[in-house]
C-alpha cells in the first residue's frame, strides 16, 4: 500500500464548500499474515463522520469534526485547529477489495484490509516420495 | 506538487515543551523528510518529539474548560489532578498488541506514557470537576470558586 501523492481530483462541489482546514491524520500501518491494518489518528471524528472511499484502487479517508459548543466561553490557549482529516493511499491489488472493514474507537480510525487468497503465504508440505 | 505539502500538516505548539533542542530536532527532522520525499521511504518522524498532548484552554464567567487532543487512549489510563492554580492531565497510550510476527510499513502514531501541566486562569473547586472522553478527546470542566468568579462593581453617582 502506497500513499497517494498526487492530489486526487476534488469536484467543487456548491454545497459543500471548504471553509476549515484539511488536516493529515497520523497513520500506523502493518501487515500480518492474511491482511494489512491502518489505524489513522482523527479525534474528534466520532461514528458516522467518517467517509471512506474507493476508487480506482486509491483507497480516501476523510473524517468530519464537528467542533465542540464553545459559547460563553472566551478562549485562552489553543493549540490545536479543529478541522476536518483526509488521507489517501492507493491499494496494490493484493488487497480484496471486497471485504474491507472500518471501525472508530475513541478518535482512532482502524480499517482492516484483507488480503487475496491467492496472495497469502502457504505452506507447502514437502513429501518424500 | 505532493499531496504532503498541499496538507498543512498539524501545527503544535508544545508550549514550554519547545525548547531550542527540541525545535531543532524537528527542523533537522523536516529538513530530511523533504530531502527523502517521493523516495517512498519511512519517513523521519517529526512528532514524536514528545508525547505531550495538544489542549485548548477557554473560561466562562462560572467555569474553565480544557480540552487536549488524546487519540486511542483507555480513560482508565488517564491521570487528571489539580494542584492550585495548575491542572495536570498525565497517563499512558499503549500500543496495540496484535498477533506476533507483523510487519510495520508506517509508524507515525506515539506511544507511551505523557503528561501535561496547564496553568488554570482562575481557582477551581477539585471536588466538582468532571472529566468525558469522547472520540479521542478529553473534556475537563472546572467550576470556578465563588471568590473568583468576576464580580461587577456598580459604580454610583453622588448627587
Amino acid at each position: 500500500m502506497t500513499e497517494t501523492r498526487e492530489m486526487t481530483k476534488t469536484e467543487p462541489r456548491a454545497v459543500e464548500t471548504q471553509r476549515e482546514p484539511l488536516f493529515m491524520p497520523y497513520v500506523d500501518i502493518y501487515e500480518t499474515t492474511n491482511e494489512l491494518i491502518l489505524l489513522a489518528d482523527m479525534p474528534g471524528v466520532g461514528e458516522g463522520d467518517i467517509d471512506i472511499d474507493l476508487e480506482k484502487g486509491v483507497l480516501a479517508l476523510r473524517g468530519r469534526v464537528k467542533p465542540q459548543d464553545m459559547s460563553g466561553f472566551k478562549p485562552l490557549l489553543g493549540e490545536y485547529r479543529a478541522g476536518d482529516y483526509y488521507r489517501a493511499f492507493t491499494l496494490s491489488n493484493e488487497i480484496d477489495e471486497t471485504r474491507i472493514t472500518a471501525t472508530i474507537k475513541d478518535g482512532v480510525l482502524r480499517v482492516v484490509l484483507p488480503k487475496v487468497e491467492h496472495v497469502k503465504a502457504k505452506k507447502i508440505a514437502v513429501t518424500t516420495g | 506538487m505532493t499531496n504532503r505539502s498541499l496538507i498543512p500538516w498539524r501545527k503544535r505548539d508544545y508550549g514550554e515543551a519547545a525548547t531550542p533542542m527540541v525545535k531543532l530536532q524537528r527542523e533537522m527532522n523536516q529538513l530530511f523528510n523533504e530531502f527523502f520525499e517521493g523516495w517512498n521511504l519511512p519517513t523521519f518522524s517529526t512528532h514524536d518529539v514528545s508525547l505531550t498532548p495538544t489542549v485548548d484552554v477557554a473560561e466562562s464567567e462560572k467555569e474553565v474548560k480544557v480540552t487536549a487532543e488524546l487519540p486511542g487512549i483507555d480513560e482508565k489510563n488517564v491521570d487528571i489532578s489539580v494542584v492550585g492554580n495548575a491542572l495536570t492531565i498525565s497517563g499512558e497510550k499503549k500500543e496495540e498488541k496484535e498477533e506476533k510476527g507483523q510487519t510495520y510499513h508506517r509508524i507515525e502514531r506515539t506511544y507511551g506514557s505523557f503528561s501535561r501541566t496547564v496553568p488554570l486562569p482562575a481557582e477551581v473547586d477539585e471536588e466538582n470537576t468532571r472529566a468525558v472522553y469522547k472520540n479521542g478527546i478529553l473534556t475537563i470542566t472546572l467550576p470556578k470558586v465563588e471568590q473568583a468568579r468576576r464580580r461587577r462593581i456598580e459604580v454610583k453617582t453622588e448627587k
